[in-house]
Protein backbone atom coordinates (compact mmCIF):
# COMPACT_ATOMS: atom_id res chain seq x y z
CA UNK A 1 0.00 0.00 0.00
CA UNK A 2 1.50 3.47 -0.70
CA UNK A 3 1.88 5.05 2.25
CA UNK A 4 3.16 9.07 1.91
CA UNK A 5 6.27 9.53 4.21
CA UNK A 6 6.43 12.67 3.85
CA UNK A 7 5.35 15.98 2.39
CA UNK A 8 7.01 15.24 -0.95
CA UNK A 9 7.74 11.04 -0.82
CA UNK A 10 6.26 8.30 -1.24
CA UNK A 11 6.90 4.79 -0.44
CA UNK A 12 5.56 1.97 -1.90
CA UNK A 13 6.50 -1.19 -0.79
CA UNK A 14 8.65 -2.38 -0.71
CA UNK A 15 11.49 -0.67 -2.16
CA UNK A 16 10.06 1.98 -4.14
CA UNK A 17 10.27 5.64 -3.43
CA UNK A 18 8.93 8.57 -5.33
CA UNK A 19 10.15 11.83 -4.53
CA UNK A 20 9.10 15.46 -5.93
CA UNK A 21 9.10 19.18 -5.08
CA UNK A 22 5.98 21.45 -5.70
CA UNK A 23 6.57 23.95 -8.10
CA UNK A 24 8.45 22.03 -10.76
CA UNK A 25 11.66 19.89 -10.02
CA UNK A 26 10.57 16.82 -11.64
CA UNK A 27 10.25 13.10 -10.11
CA UNK A 28 12.78 10.73 -9.00
CA UNK A 29 11.58 7.12 -8.89
CA UNK A 30 13.75 4.11 -7.49
CA UNK A 31 13.65 1.17 -6.22
CA UNK A 32 11.81 0.08 -8.79
CA UNK A 33 11.54 -3.66 -9.52
CA UNK A 34 11.64 -5.23 -13.20
CA UNK A 35 8.48 -6.96 -12.68
CA UNK A 36 5.55 -5.63 -10.41
CA UNK A 37 2.08 -7.13 -9.60
CA UNK A 38 -0.93 -5.47 -11.02
CA UNK A 39 -1.52 -4.44 -7.68
CA UNK A 40 1.75 -2.54 -7.13
CA UNK A 41 1.48 -1.23 -10.56
CA UNK A 42 -1.53 0.47 -9.63
CA UNK A 43 -0.40 2.13 -6.75
CA UNK A 44 2.95 3.32 -8.80
CA UNK A 45 0.66 4.61 -11.36
CA UNK A 46 -1.55 6.64 -8.87
CA UNK A 47 1.36 7.68 -6.80
CA UNK A 48 3.27 8.65 -9.70
CA UNK A 49 0.30 11.20 -10.97
CA UNK A 50 -0.19 12.05 -7.17
CA UNK A 51 3.65 13.66 -7.06
CA UNK A 52 2.76 14.96 -10.92
CA UNK A 53 0.19 16.60 -9.73
CA UNK A 54 2.12 18.26 -6.61
CA UNK A 55 5.50 18.69 -8.57
CA UNK A 56 3.44 21.01 -10.68
CA UNK A 57 3.33 23.46 -8.56
CA UNK A 58 -0.58 22.56 -6.19
CA UNK A 59 1.33 22.43 -2.78
CA UNK A 60 3.72 25.02 -1.12
CA UNK A 61 7.38 25.47 -2.47
CA UNK A 62 8.86 23.44 0.42
CA UNK A 63 11.86 21.55 0.90
CA UNK A 64 12.28 18.25 2.43
CA UNK A 65 14.58 18.63 4.16
CA UNK A 66 13.22 21.41 6.33
CA UNK A 67 9.99 20.67 7.05
CA UNK A 68 10.50 22.24 10.86
CA UNK A 69 11.40 25.89 9.38
CA UNK A 70 8.94 25.86 6.82
CA UNK A 71 5.69 24.75 9.15
CA UNK A 72 7.33 27.84 11.58
CA UNK A 73 7.00 29.93 8.60
CA UNK A 74 3.45 28.64 7.77
CA UNK A 75 2.42 29.48 11.39
CA UNK A 76 4.22 33.26 11.02
CA UNK A 77 1.55 33.64 8.63
CA UNK A 78 -1.85 32.75 9.65
CA UNK A 79 -4.61 35.37 9.66
CA UNK A 80 -4.82 35.27 13.30
CA UNK A 81 -2.01 36.88 15.11
CA UNK A 82 -0.29 35.81 18.46
CA UNK A 83 1.64 39.08 19.17
CA UNK A 84 1.18 41.83 16.38
CA UNK A 85 4.11 43.62 14.17
CA UNK A 86 4.92 46.40 15.61
CA UNK A 87 6.73 47.78 12.41
CA UNK A 88 5.20 51.45 11.43
CA UNK A 89 5.05 52.65 8.09
CA UNK A 90 6.42 56.73 7.23
CA UNK A 91 2.59 57.37 6.98
CA UNK A 92 1.92 55.84 10.76
CA UNK A 93 5.07 57.89 11.89
CA UNK A 94 3.93 61.15 10.34
CA UNK A 95 0.41 60.50 12.01
CA UNK A 96 1.57 59.85 15.22
CA UNK A 97 4.45 63.24 14.99
CA UNK A 98 1.02 65.15 13.62
CA UNK A 99 -0.98 64.24 16.63
CA UNK A 100 1.69 64.70 19.15
CA UNK A 101 2.25 68.09 18.04
CA UNK A 102 -1.95 68.80 18.35
CA UNK A 103 -1.64 67.49 21.94
CA UNK A 104 1.07 69.79 22.55
CA UNK A 105 -0.85 72.90 20.99
CA UNK A 106 -3.90 71.34 23.17
CA UNK A 107 -1.43 71.46 25.93
CA UNK A 108 -0.06 74.76 25.45
CA UNK A 109 -3.35 76.76 24.93
CA UNK A 110 -4.73 75.18 28.38
CA UNK B 1 -30.30 55.41 29.30
CA UNK B 2 -29.06 58.69 30.57
CA UNK B 3 -26.12 58.41 33.21
CA UNK B 4 -26.58 61.84 35.09
CA UNK B 5 -25.52 60.80 38.85
CA UNK B 6 -22.01 60.36 37.90
CA UNK B 7 -19.34 61.68 35.75
CA UNK B 8 -16.60 58.65 36.49
CA UNK B 9 -16.19 55.43 34.64
CA UNK B 10 -19.26 53.38 35.11
CA UNK B 11 -19.74 50.04 36.61
CA UNK B 12 -21.16 47.82 34.48
CA UNK B 13 -22.89 46.09 36.81
CA UNK B 14 -24.47 42.87 35.15
CA UNK B 15 -24.41 39.73 36.54
CA UNK B 16 -21.24 38.14 36.73
CA UNK B 17 -19.95 40.90 34.96
CA UNK B 18 -20.53 43.42 37.96
CA UNK B 19 -19.03 40.98 40.09
CA UNK B 20 -15.87 40.55 38.67
CA UNK B 21 -15.34 44.47 38.01
CA UNK B 22 -16.23 45.25 34.01
CA UNK B 23 -16.68 49.16 33.10
CA UNK B 24 -17.59 51.27 30.60
CA UNK B 25 -16.66 55.08 29.31
CA UNK B 26 -19.45 57.58 30.65
CA UNK B 27 -21.72 58.98 27.85
CA UNK B 28 -23.47 60.66 30.36
CA UNK B 29 -26.96 62.19 28.46
CA UNK B 30 -24.67 62.26 25.09
CA UNK B 31 -26.30 58.85 23.86
CA UNK B 32 -24.55 58.91 20.59
CA UNK B 33 -23.13 61.33 17.76
CA UNK B 34 -24.16 62.38 14.02
CA UNK B 35 -20.45 62.47 13.29
CA UNK B 36 -19.04 59.47 11.65
CA UNK B 37 -15.55 59.83 12.69
CA UNK B 38 -16.20 60.17 16.39
CA UNK B 39 -18.75 56.64 16.09
CA UNK B 40 -15.80 55.19 14.29
CA UNK B 41 -13.26 56.36 17.24
CA UNK B 42 -14.98 55.14 19.77
CA UNK B 43 -15.83 51.94 18.73
CA UNK B 44 -12.44 51.25 17.59
CA UNK B 45 -10.96 51.98 20.63
CA UNK B 46 -13.80 50.34 22.62
CA UNK B 47 -13.60 47.36 20.75
CA UNK B 48 -9.02 46.88 21.07
CA UNK B 49 -9.83 47.61 25.01
CA UNK B 50 -11.82 44.94 25.34
CA UNK B 51 -9.47 42.76 23.39
CA UNK B 52 -6.50 43.95 25.61
CA UNK B 53 -8.20 44.03 28.90
CA UNK B 54 -9.02 40.37 28.54
CA UNK B 55 -5.20 39.09 28.37
CA UNK B 56 -3.81 37.20 30.83
CA UNK B 57 -1.62 39.82 32.00
CA UNK B 58 -4.73 41.38 33.48
CA UNK B 59 -4.66 39.27 36.32
CA UNK B 60 -0.53 39.54 36.51
CA UNK B 61 0.94 41.95 39.17
CA UNK B 62 3.90 41.65 37.26
CA UNK B 63 5.11 43.87 33.94
CA UNK B 64 2.60 43.18 31.16
CA UNK B 65 4.05 40.38 28.44
CA UNK B 66 5.43 42.32 25.10
CA UNK B 67 2.18 40.85 23.63
CA UNK B 68 -0.18 43.73 25.36
CA UNK B 69 2.82 46.15 24.68
CA UNK B 70 2.95 45.88 21.43
CA UNK B 71 -0.81 46.04 21.06
CA UNK B 72 -0.49 49.22 23.01
CA UNK B 73 1.76 50.55 20.88
CA UNK B 74 -0.38 49.68 17.71
CA UNK B 75 -3.38 50.81 19.28
CA UNK B 76 -1.71 54.13 19.87
CA UNK B 77 -0.45 54.16 16.10
CA UNK B 78 -4.13 53.41 15.32
CA UNK B 79 -5.65 56.40 17.10
CA UNK B 80 -3.08 58.57 15.48
CA UNK B 81 -4.21 57.63 12.28
CA UNK B 82 -7.86 57.82 13.13
CA UNK B 83 -7.59 61.57 14.84
CA UNK B 84 -4.49 63.58 12.76
CA UNK B 85 -5.34 61.63 9.72
CA UNK B 86 -8.75 62.52 9.59
CA UNK B 87 -8.42 66.02 11.62
CA UNK B 88 -8.86 69.37 9.70
CA UNK B 89 -7.12 72.59 11.01
CA UNK B 90 -9.09 75.83 11.29
CA UNK B 91 -8.17 77.19 8.63
CA UNK B 92 -9.40 75.06 6.22
CA UNK B 93 -13.33 74.58 4.36
CA UNK B 94 -15.14 71.58 6.13
CA UNK B 95 -16.69 69.73 4.05
CA UNK B 96 -20.62 70.13 4.18
CA UNK B 97 -23.21 68.35 3.09
CA UNK B 98 -26.78 69.44 1.17
CA UNK B 99 -29.10 67.32 1.51
CA UNK B 100 -28.12 64.32 2.98
CA UNK B 101 -28.93 64.61 7.07
CA UNK B 102 -27.39 61.87 9.02
CA UNK B 103 -30.27 60.19 11.73
CA UNK B 104 -27.24 59.97 13.75
CA UNK B 105 -25.89 56.50 15.80
CA UNK B 106 -26.12 55.64 19.01
CA UNK B 107 -22.82 54.87 20.79
CA UNK B 108 -21.74 51.26 21.15
CA UNK B 109 -19.47 50.66 24.37
CA UNK B 110 -17.69 47.30 25.30
CA UNK B 111 -17.92 46.60 28.67
CA UNK B 112 -13.94 45.14 29.95
CA UNK B 113 -12.23 44.34 33.44
CA UNK B 114 -11.24 47.53 35.35
CA UNK B 115 -12.10 47.93 38.84
CA UNK B 116 -10.76 44.74 39.48
CA UNK B 117 -7.62 44.52 37.69
CA UNK B 118 -4.58 43.17 39.53
CA UNK B 119 -2.31 44.90 37.19
CA UNK B 120 -1.16 48.35 38.19
CA UNK B 121 0.09 49.31 34.51
CA UNK B 122 -3.03 48.39 32.26
CA UNK B 123 -5.62 49.92 34.61
CA UNK B 124 -4.16 52.83 34.58
CA UNK B 125 -4.02 52.51 30.85
CA UNK B 126 -7.99 51.30 30.33
CA UNK B 127 -8.44 53.98 32.95
CA UNK B 128 -7.12 56.81 30.42
CA UNK B 129 -8.47 55.02 27.50
CA UNK B 130 -11.68 55.11 29.32
CA UNK B 131 -11.31 58.90 29.51
CA UNK B 132 -10.26 59.39 26.37
CA UNK B 133 -13.69 57.76 25.26
CA UNK B 134 -15.73 59.55 27.71
CA UNK B 135 -14.33 63.08 26.24
CA UNK B 136 -14.67 62.06 22.37
CA UNK B 137 -18.15 60.46 23.77
CA UNK B 138 -19.63 64.00 25.35
CA UNK B 139 -17.51 66.52 23.12
CA UNK B 140 -19.68 69.09 21.43
CA UNK B 141 -18.20 68.22 17.68
CA UNK B 142 -20.82 64.76 18.27
CA UNK B 143 -22.91 67.77 16.34
CA UNK B 144 -20.62 67.78 13.24
CA UNK B 145 -22.02 65.81 10.08
CA UNK B 146 -18.49 65.23 8.53
CA UNK B 147 -15.47 66.33 10.19
CA UNK B 148 -13.21 66.54 13.03
CA UNK B 149 -11.19 69.53 14.05
CA UNK B 150 -7.66 69.40 14.58
CA UNK B 151 -8.40 71.02 18.29
CA UNK B 152 -10.63 67.98 18.82
CA UNK B 153 -7.93 65.60 18.16
CA UNK B 154 -5.39 67.08 20.21
CA UNK B 155 -8.18 66.98 23.45
CA UNK B 156 -8.73 63.30 22.78
CA UNK B 157 -5.42 62.36 21.82
CA UNK B 158 -3.76 63.45 24.84
CA UNK B 159 -4.97 60.09 27.00
CA UNK B 160 -3.70 57.50 24.78
CA UNK B 161 -0.01 59.43 24.00
CA UNK B 162 -0.02 59.61 28.19
CA UNK B 163 -0.26 55.83 27.88
CA UNK B 164 2.34 55.35 25.00
CA UNK B 165 4.54 57.61 26.71
CA UNK B 166 3.81 56.05 30.04
CA UNK B 167 4.79 52.87 28.84
CA UNK B 168 7.93 53.98 27.26
CA UNK B 169 9.71 55.69 30.18
CA UNK B 170 8.19 52.86 32.70
CA UNK B 171 8.71 50.14 31.05
CA UNK B 172 11.35 50.88 28.36
CA UNK B 173 13.32 53.05 30.31
CA UNK B 174 12.95 56.09 27.58
CA UNK B 175 13.79 59.19 29.06
CA UNK B 176 10.78 61.57 29.86
CA UNK B 177 11.89 63.76 27.08
CA UNK B 178 12.46 61.08 24.66
CA UNK B 179 9.62 59.70 24.88
CA UNK B 180 7.23 62.78 25.02
CA UNK B 181 8.74 64.13 21.60
CA UNK B 182 6.58 64.66 18.97
CA UNK B 183 6.84 61.88 16.62
CA UNK B 184 8.66 59.26 18.88
CA UNK B 185 7.52 55.77 18.20
CA UNK B 186 9.24 52.64 20.03
CA UNK B 187 10.92 50.52 17.50
CA UNK B 188 11.44 47.28 16.86
CA UNK B 189 14.71 46.76 18.37
CA UNK B 190 13.43 48.47 21.51
CA UNK B 191 10.86 45.60 21.65
CA UNK B 192 12.92 43.00 21.42
CA UNK B 193 15.25 44.40 24.23
CA UNK B 194 12.30 44.36 26.57
CA UNK B 195 13.21 43.34 29.94
CA UNK B 196 11.66 44.94 33.37
CA UNK B 197 13.67 42.46 35.16
CA UNK B 198 16.68 44.61 34.81
CA UNK B 199 14.64 48.06 36.87
CA UNK B 200 12.05 46.99 38.45
CA UNK B 201 11.92 45.78 42.26
CA UNK B 202 11.57 42.20 43.70
CA UNK B 203 8.20 43.43 44.94
CA UNK B 204 6.98 44.27 41.31
CA UNK B 205 8.22 41.30 40.00
CA UNK B 206 6.71 38.56 42.46
CA UNK B 207 2.91 37.47 42.51
CA UNK B 208 0.47 35.57 44.19
CA UNK B 209 -1.97 33.36 42.23
CA UNK B 210 -5.22 35.34 40.82
CA UNK B 211 -8.34 33.54 41.30
CA UNK B 212 -9.12 31.33 38.52
CA UNK B 213 -12.47 31.10 38.41
CA UNK B 214 -13.50 34.40 35.98
CA UNK B 215 -11.35 33.81 32.87
CA UNK B 216 -14.50 33.96 30.65
CA UNK B 217 -14.87 31.79 27.26
CA UNK B 218 -14.91 33.59 24.14
CA UNK B 219 -18.73 32.28 23.92
CA UNK B 220 -19.34 33.54 27.17
CA UNK B 221 -18.42 37.41 26.03
CA UNK B 222 -19.43 37.06 22.94
CA UNK B 223 -22.63 39.89 23.48
CA UNK B 224 -19.95 42.40 25.19
CA UNK B 225 -17.45 41.64 21.97
CA UNK B 226 -20.17 42.80 19.95
CA UNK B 227 -20.75 46.07 21.19
CA UNK B 228 -23.82 47.07 23.42
CA UNK B 229 -25.61 50.33 22.51
CA UNK B 230 -25.32 52.79 25.57
CA UNK B 231 -29.47 53.09 25.33
CA UNK B 232 -29.88 49.31 26.07
CA UNK B 233 -27.95 49.57 29.31
CA UNK B 234 -29.10 49.49 32.75
CA UNK B 235 -28.75 52.31 34.59
CA UNK B 236 -25.13 52.22 35.78
CA UNK B 237 -23.44 54.46 38.26
CA UNK B 238 -19.81 54.20 39.68
CA UNK B 239 -17.96 51.51 41.61
CA UNK B 240 -19.51 51.13 45.04
CA UNK B 241 -15.82 51.81 46.73
CA UNK B 242 -15.72 55.07 45.69
CA UNK B 243 -15.51 58.46 47.74
CA UNK B 244 -18.26 60.14 47.00
CA UNK B 245 -20.38 57.38 48.51
CA UNK B 246 -18.35 57.11 51.64
CA UNK B 247 -18.63 60.72 52.51
CA UNK B 248 -22.25 61.30 51.39
CA UNK B 249 -22.90 58.07 54.26
CA UNK B 250 -20.49 60.02 56.65
CA UNK B 251 -21.42 63.28 57.18
CA UNK B 252 -23.68 64.37 59.60
CA UNK B 253 -24.23 67.42 61.59
CA UNK B 254 -24.34 65.46 65.36
CA UNK B 255 -20.84 65.17 67.63
CA UNK B 256 -19.59 63.45 69.41
CA UNK B 257 -19.84 64.26 73.37
CA UNK B 258 -16.46 63.14 75.24
CA UNK B 259 -18.71 59.98 77.05
CA UNK B 260 -18.86 59.11 73.39
CA UNK B 261 -22.43 59.35 72.82
CA UNK B 262 -24.16 61.22 70.24
CA UNK B 263 -25.41 64.36 70.69
CA UNK B 264 -27.50 66.56 68.54
CA UNK B 265 -26.41 70.22 67.66
CA UNK B 266 -27.75 73.16 69.21
CA UNK B 267 -31.70 73.69 69.11
CA UNK B 268 -31.67 70.33 66.93
CA UNK B 269 -33.81 66.75 68.50
CA UNK B 270 -31.34 64.53 70.94
CA UNK B 271 -31.16 61.35 69.13
CA UNK B 272 -31.87 58.46 70.32
CA UNK B 273 -28.86 55.89 72.00
CA UNK B 274 -30.12 52.75 69.62
CA UNK B 275 -29.93 54.95 66.56
CA UNK B 276 -27.46 54.31 63.63
CA UNK B 277 -25.97 57.60 64.16
CA UNK B 278 -24.06 56.50 67.08
CA UNK B 279 -19.96 57.01 66.67
CA UNK B 280 -20.34 59.06 63.57
CA UNK B 281 -17.57 61.99 63.52
CA UNK B 282 -18.22 65.27 62.13
CA UNK B 283 -16.68 65.77 59.05
CA UNK B 284 -15.86 69.42 59.88
CA UNK B 285 -15.14 69.53 63.47
CA UNK B 286 -17.70 71.84 65.39
CA UNK B 287 -16.02 75.47 66.33
CA UNK B 288 -14.45 75.35 70.13
CA UNK B 289 -17.04 75.37 73.21
CA UNK B 290 -19.38 73.29 71.18
CA UNK B 291 -18.82 69.82 72.14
Amino acid sequence: MAQRLEYCEWTIAPSIKIRTQAGGGGIQIEGVPKTLKNEAALELAAAIQEAADFSGGHGPALSPKNNVADLAAMVQTRPRETAPSVETTSDERENVAALGNLVQQTEQSA
Amino acid sequence: MAVLKTDAILWYNVGEFGEAGYAVPNWSDDVGSLNPHILNFVNVVGANLFSIMHHQDVDLRTPPSINTLKRIHKLYVRCASLLAGNAIPPGQDNMEVEHYRPAGEVFRVYPCPYFLVRNPFMRKWAELIFIMQTEAMQNTENRKEMEISTAFAGKVGQYIRRVYTNMAIELFGKEKTVAEAAGFVLTSADFDAYDPYAFFTDTELTDTVPRLDRVFTEDRLAYLREGIPVTQLPELGPWPNNLTSWYASQRTDQTITPSGLVTAAAGETPIESGSSNLGKVAIIPPPPGQI
